[in-house]
């Protein structure tokens, strides 16, 4: 067996690199994927489920689908971030549709957003996270409302383009034209080096 | 960026497709069709592609909110626990099931019982063909904890019988399923199998049955062993 890199070492181990020591199940190698990503993952699935011990259950469940490998990573097909994100994202939807309640932050309102209390600063990422957020939302607020609408309702309300287009009461066409024009703009902008220089390596 | 002219406008539609699957908002039906789509058309899975980053930026346009430590030390807690019991054999809780059933396990005065352990093919294909005499009794198998999907029934005839088993659990190469009699506490081992592809598998439990209270299924080492080394994953009670 070959020697157990030391906590110290594996922070400064690529996302890929922990995942292989994840899939052998080094626990430490755990840790620090969670330090890093366990933030966005709780924020995203509060986002969505608009509660905090239902945020707290979705982000567990997705982090131990992730270290029990019934989730598997393939950089092939992306980043780690994007990866978990992806699980919390779907985890949470399920979550709001098992509990028969709706989900709060669905109202066609951005202010709703902005509800919701920051964590206390603690450390340089965190605040840097932060600030991209914030950076990126207000990018976001660039595009125009009924394309940021669609896109919105879609990612963090996990409705299909029809059910979106009879919540709006506007032809499926034009649900799926505004959701294409509304990425669209955003991916140009991400090309264009954004937001004001950040690099896409940078955060993405 | 640039549109290419002169499209179907089968592909047109596509295209708009693209952007409401990357966000998740297409029925299925049709995320199906999209895929079959994609299959043989570069110019979309390039278009995908290119789309997804946008994609990938929506969750981080929320709030950013601190998770609560007690999330960080749950998750942990669990977590190095399950790293520990991966590393030790799970050798403890082996012998709980046996020993909580009141199960001593039997054990051969020679190696002539291990002839009673037949793979399947041989017997069960012979038992199944067998004219059914009328008295056959079909039994449901139970589910135990570490296997919840596997299910079986035991057709029962007098002393013998046929064990049809579906969703049994994968099995290591080195690996085979062996069917116990359970009588009075003691277990008798009976036949070995190993499920096709589909985890499926007939097995005949060629006597023994007669006075017997269980059938048991438990995965050993290839080869059979003389006592299980593992809790069973199927039973069938006889009475």
């Amino acid at each position: 067996m070959r020697s157990k890199p030391d906590p110290e070492s594996l922070q400064r181990l690529a996302d890929e690199d922990l995942m292989t020591l994840v899939d052998e199940k080094n626990s430490d190698a755990f840790a620090v994927v969670y330090d890093r990503h366990g933030g966005a993952a709780y924020s995203l699935a509060h986002r969505i489920v608009g509660e905090a011990g239902m945020a707290e259950d979705v982000t567990q469940e997705a982090f131990l689908s992730i270290w029990r490998s019934t989730a598997r990573f393939d950089a092939a097909r992306g980043s780690v971030r994007g990866w978990v994100l992806g699980i919390v994202r779907n985890r949470a939807i399920d979550a709001v549709r098992r509990s028969a309640r709706p989900a709060p932050k669905l109202d066609l309102d951005d202010d709703a957003v902005l509800e919701t209390q920051p964590a206390e600063q603690r450390t340089d990422a965190e605040a840097i996270r932060r600030e991209t957020a914030g950076r990126l939302r207000e990018a976001l607020g660039l595009l125009p409302r009924e394309q940021s609408q669609v896109i919105e309702l879609a990612y963090f309300g996990g409705f299909s383009h029809s059910e979106i287009a009879e919540m709006l009461g506007a032809p499926i066409g034009t649900i799926k034209g505004r959701m294409r024009l509304g990425l669209e703009k955003i991916r140009a902008t991400l090309a264009e080096g954004f937001p004001e220089g950040d690099a896409p390596g940078a955060y993405l | 960026m640039s549109e290419r002219s002169g499209e179907s406008l089968g592909h047109e539609e596509l295209r708009d497709d693209l952007a409401a699957y990357a966000l998740g908002a297409l029925e299925e039906r049709e995320a199906e069709r999209l895929r079959a789509h994609l299959e043989g058309c570069d110019d979309c899975r390039r278009r995908l592609r290119w789309l997804e980053p946008a994609v990938d930026l929506l969750p981080r346009t929320v709030e950013q909110l601190e998770p609560p430590a007690r999330l960080r030390e749950s998750l942990l807690e669990t977590v190095r626990g399950e790293a520990q019991a991966a590393r030790e054999p799970p050798r403890p809780a082996r012998e709980s099931w046996w020993s909580r059933v009141g199960v001593a396990v039997w054990r051969p005065a020679t190696a002539v019982a291990a002839a009673v352990m037949l793979v399947i093919g041989a017997v069960a294909g012979y038992l199944i063909g067998e004219p059914n005499g009328g008295g056959t009794t079909t039994l449901q198998a139970q589910a135990m904890p570490n296997a919840p999907k596997a299910r079986g029934t035991l057709a029962r005839e007098g002393n013998s019988g046929i064990l049809r088993v579906q969703g049994m659990p994968t099995l290591a190469s080195n690996q085979v399923y062996e069917v116990w009699v359970q009588r009075g506490g003691k277990l008798e081992p009976s036949s070995l199998f190993v499920p096709r592809k589909d985890r499926s598998a007939e097995a005949a439990v060629p006597g023994g049955l007669d006075g017997a209270d269980a059938v048991l299924v438990t995965k050993e080492p290839r080869g059979g062993s003389m006592q299980p080394t593992s809790s069973p994953v199927l039973s069938v009670q006889l009475n």
